[in-house]
């Protein structure tokens, strides 16, 4: 049976497409200064009450760097008596006051990105030397402040033999949890694909292999863990375009929150009904029975096989001769259309 | 467990959001920011916590659960649930009407 809800419990604001960083593995395409105007402070105040009201009760708010906006600590405090919120950050603007006003405000759970074990690495993916000593700090500080706190990291060729050793140094650092996060083909990543990308057996053979330290968590999302998770997400971007999940932002735009209501748009749109009723042409019985969903990740289903209902090739069991270092490519299309 | 004269409450500021099409309730927490998953018997212990006494949450407890549940499975339930309510911020013990209107009229003797 495929899971669905009558409204999204929760939600995922791509606060700001401005960052402090120049990321290769960065998922837009982001710079210092916003491109154009992005929703201001009493839209996503507004756009926080209005989700209130309509029951959703946990946000996770990222970027860009969210915490490059200057309203963030606003924002912050409007969601924190409403919904959980976690917040996704490159931990370099985080020292140690910053960490123990995140915790005053409420902040429930704070996720730091860490490329590497290395600063060579790291720095490499940030485009920033030094960044990786901050990030490294932040979780410190972090978890100091008595912040639920987790490391993330995508895995890529670059630093595929660097996840076990992301792992130690998480758990040194306090961490709670590392996520090893799939690479999607968005944003600046595409530029790079042929360097960043790994073939599925090469992932998962990485994936086997890791080991957690005694007391972190390890969160993956490969077979058999691939789910489907367009059921009930439901994400505003830093323009205020409803486009389902973060995965989906070159393909998805269900609409603009300053025309239409989120939850009109959640009743109404063709493509959002349809992603999220998990109806999908196969999909592996493993993944299957992690909450109910169907054919894996919608995202990249889409990317490489052109399709919405067709399987996602991160699987093992439904890549059917897929190579994923080997970009499609009508990707690098400016507005991505697959063809006919 | 033991509130011999508290009534039991969902704490203020609480944050419940029913999912009725997956039977269970999310309910977050924001004095102690975390989100939790309650199953279906959880939400209703839950949903009787509007300022009930120990007794009368027992009462009205097993009235809702029985034959599903025995009268002791029913006590038992009840007490391990408040108690990871309380635990976790999503109910609070206040003390009960009578407690409240005795500690006042003691309070003004005094004065």
């Amino acid at each position: 049976m495929t899971p669905a809800v009558e409204r999204p419990p929760k939600i995922t604001f791509s606060l700001t497409e401005t960052c402090n960083q120049r990321c290769r593995h960065c998922y837009g395409d982001c710079h210092k200064a916003a491109k154009r105007p992005e929703l201001s402070t009493s839209e996503w105040l507004a756009l926080i009450d209005y989700l209130a009201a309509n029951g959703v009760i946990q946000a996770y708010i990222e970027g860009g760097e969210p915490l490059h906006r200057g309203d963030i600590f606003t924002i912050l405090r409007h969601a924190t008596p409403r919904m959980m919120t976690l917040l996704r950050t490159n931990g370099t603007l985080i020292d140690a006051a910053i960490a123990r006003r995140l915790k005053k405000i409420g902040v429930g759970h704070v996720f730091v990105d860490l490329m590497g074990a290395s600063a060579e690495t790291h720095d490499w993916f940030a485009g920033v030397p030094g960044s990786f000593t901050l990030a490294c700090a932040a979780v410190r500080h972090l978890v100091d402040a008595g912040m639920k706190t987790d490391v993330l990291t995508i895995l890529t060729k670059r630093n595929a033999g660097e996840i076990q050793a992301i792992l130690e140094l998480a758990r040194s650092l306090g961490a709670q949890r590392v996520g090893v996060l799939r690479l999607y083909p968005l944003g600046l990543v595409k530029r790079g694909w042929h360097e960043l990308a790994l073939s599925l057996d090469e992932q998962m053979r990485v994936i086997a292999a890791l080991e957690p330290p005694a007391g972190l968590g390890l969160m993956q999302s490969w077979h058999p863990r691939d789910r489907n998770c367009c059921w009930q997400s439901a994400t505003v971007n830093a323009f205020g375009d409803s486009i389902g999940c973060p995965y989906l932002r070159e393909y998805v735009n269900h609409g603009n929150v300053r025309d239409v209501p989120l939850m009109e748009m959640w009743d109404t749109n063709a493509l959002y009904k349809t992603l999220r009723s998990g109806e999908v042409e196969t999909s592996c019985a493993s993944c299957d029975t992690n909450d109910g969903s169907r054919g894996g990740c919608r995202s990249t289903a889409y990317a490489f096989r052109g399709k919405w209902d067709a399987a996602d090739p991160f699987c093992p069991t439904l890549n059917d001769g897929v190579d994923l270092r080997v970009l499609p490519e009508w990707l690098l299309q400016e507005n991505p259309r697959p063809p006919d | 467990m033991s509130f011999p004269n508290g009534c039991f409450r969902k704490t203020r500021g609480l944050r419940i959001r029913p999912l009725p099409e997956r039977e269970v309730c999310l309910v977050y927490t924001p004095t102690s920011p975390n989100l939790y998953t309650l199953n279906a018997t959880a939400w209703l212990v839950l949903e009787l916590c509007d300022g009930r006494s120990l007794s009368a949450l027992q009462k009205a407890f097993y009235s809702a659960v029985e034959p599903l549940m025995s009268e002791p499975e029913a006590a038992e339930y009840l007490l391990a649930s408040l108690d990871d309510m309380v635990k976790n911020s999503i109910v609070e013990v206040v003390p009960s009407a009578r407690t409240r209107r005795v500690r006042s009229e003691r309070g003004s003797v005094v004065r």
